[in-house]
């Protein structure tokens, strides 16, 4: 019954890979035991039959193709190291594989979390219905969200210029040069620039408003008269 | 039985050659490549059983090291992580399915001088003859029951007798533990002495 035992054992005993204390009991086991003896002997015969098989050599040609491939590949024989940059973008892809980066995500999840609340809370208070002469209002031919939501009205005017932006070209060739130069040179004190180019003209009330969306930020900043008052 | 040394990564030379590599030295990949391409071919030979096409595999596995330089980190012995390649290589090559070795068309180990040998057949007659012939017959019944037993007691086996790797590194290989490695050593070495039993009796006569 022993013998059962210790055979699974025999092969890694002679290749010294058991613990002391099995080591020990396989010794001890084989001084007193002939079959398991010869079982031993025949399967250290095997392990040195197949250690002393005869190997393989590569071909003449292997490492001139296997350099060859490796041109072919497009590998230069000289590569660059890595770079440091591109040594901490690996590290960093890599290491976001990890756990070890989970409380940094959940850091920057949190912070875009807080950040959307803010962003999500700030029309409150930048779509205070201006006060806009209701002719100019009823004029304007509005979509549908602009009627339904008066907040969006302070918006509007700029939103529809910024269409006309997208449609910059097309309405420029639509409007001859100086259509609109009598009108604006009678109403506006002009820059030196258009009154040396007058094809400037065309361009000059949507460069006009591009001027004006430069400053959007402040304008929307800019606290409604007598609207505010509820917020915080 | 002599307990095996176990090797840092660090105390490994090869790891050091490796780590050169990382940084730009294309000499240590030629020292690494003339190192262990022999290994490597011998070892996707005897898993394979065709010369060609364990050298194609042998060109691909140095080719992803040479690709994976930068991914590299020194956690186990080098030729670990080079044997690990060349397993998974050799694997999927006999997942293939295009690819399988009859055993009767089993195909010797390329070797130029090989017609002249056979012109000059040994002398039966003549014990050094017997032994010869003794030695081939023991060679190609080995390699047909390598090709019988599982890919993963083939692994084992051949990495630990060929390649001379502790069972930790042969875990390492695998991906398994000491303890299956054991147990897949054993299996493999019953399944040759079964294999050759014949032979070995009359070693006992």
């Amino acid at each position: 019954m022993i013998c059962e035992t210790i055979k699974p054992h025999l092969v890694a005993y002679r290749d010294g890979e058991l613990p002391e204390q099995d080591r020990a009991r396989v010794a001890a086991h084989l001084s007193t035991c002939s079959a398991c003896t010869r079982e031993e002997e025949q399967l250290a015969r095997v392990n040195q039959m197949l250690t002393n098989l005869e190997r393989v050599t590569p071909s003449p040609d292997f490492a001139a193709t296997f350099w060859r491939r490796l041109e072919q590949e497009g590998h230069g024989r000289q590569e660059a190291p890595e770079s440091r940059l591109a040594r901490w973008w690996r590290e960093l892809r890599e290491g976001l594989i990890g756990w070890q980066w989970t409380p940094a995500l959940a850091g920057v999840a949190s912070l875009l979390i807080f950040l959307s609340y803010i962003l999500s809370s700030r029309p409150t208070t930048i779509t205070t219905p201006p006060a806009q002469p209701a002719a100019q209002v009823a004029a304007a031919d509005l979509p549908a969200p602009v009627a339904k939501e008066p907040g969006l009205f302070v918006n509007y005017k700029v939103i529809a210029d910024l269409d006309k932006l997208s449609h910059f070209d097309e309405i420029a060739a639509e409007q001859a040069p100086g259509e609109h130069n009598t009108e604006l040179a009678g109403e506006e004190n002009l820059p030196p620039d258009l009154v040396k180019d007058p094809s400037l003209f065309v361009h000059y009330p949507i460069l006009k408003k591009m001027k004006q969306l430069e400053n959007l930020e402040a304008v929307l900043d800019a606290p409604a008269e007598g609207n505010n008052h509820g917020r915080g | 039985m002599e307990q095996k040394e176990r090797v840092t990564p660090h105390d490994d030379p090869d790891v050091q050659l490796m780590l050169r590599f990382q940084k730009g030295d294309m000499e240590a990949f030629q020292q690494l490549f003339h190192k262990f391409s022999p290994s490597v071919v011998n070892f996707a030979f005897r898993f394979l059983g065709t010369q060609a096409r364990a050298e194609e595999i042998a060109q691909e596995v140095f080719l992803q090291v040479y690709r994976w330089q930068k991914r590299y980190e020194p956690k186990a012995k080098f030729s670990t992580w080079l044997f690990k390649i060349a397993h998974n290589h050799c694997l999927n090559e006999v997942r293939k399915g295009e690819y399988r070795v009859s055993l009767e068309s089993f195909d010797p180990p390329d070797d130029p001088e090989g017609d002249e040998r056979e012109r000059n057949l040994p002398d039966t007659t003549s014990s050094k003859g017997e032994d010869i012939l003794a030695a081939k017959e023991a060679a190609d019944r080995i390699q047909r029951v390598l090709h019988r037993i599982p890919d993963s007691q083939r692994t084992a086996l051949l990495l630990s007798r060929m390649e001379g790797m502790s069972y930790q590194e042969v875990a390492e290989v695998l991906g398994s533990t000491e303890k299956a490695v054991k147990s897949l050593v054993f299996r493999a070495t019953q399944s040759l002495k079964e294999g050759l039993r014949d032979i070995l009796d009359s070693y006992d006569l």
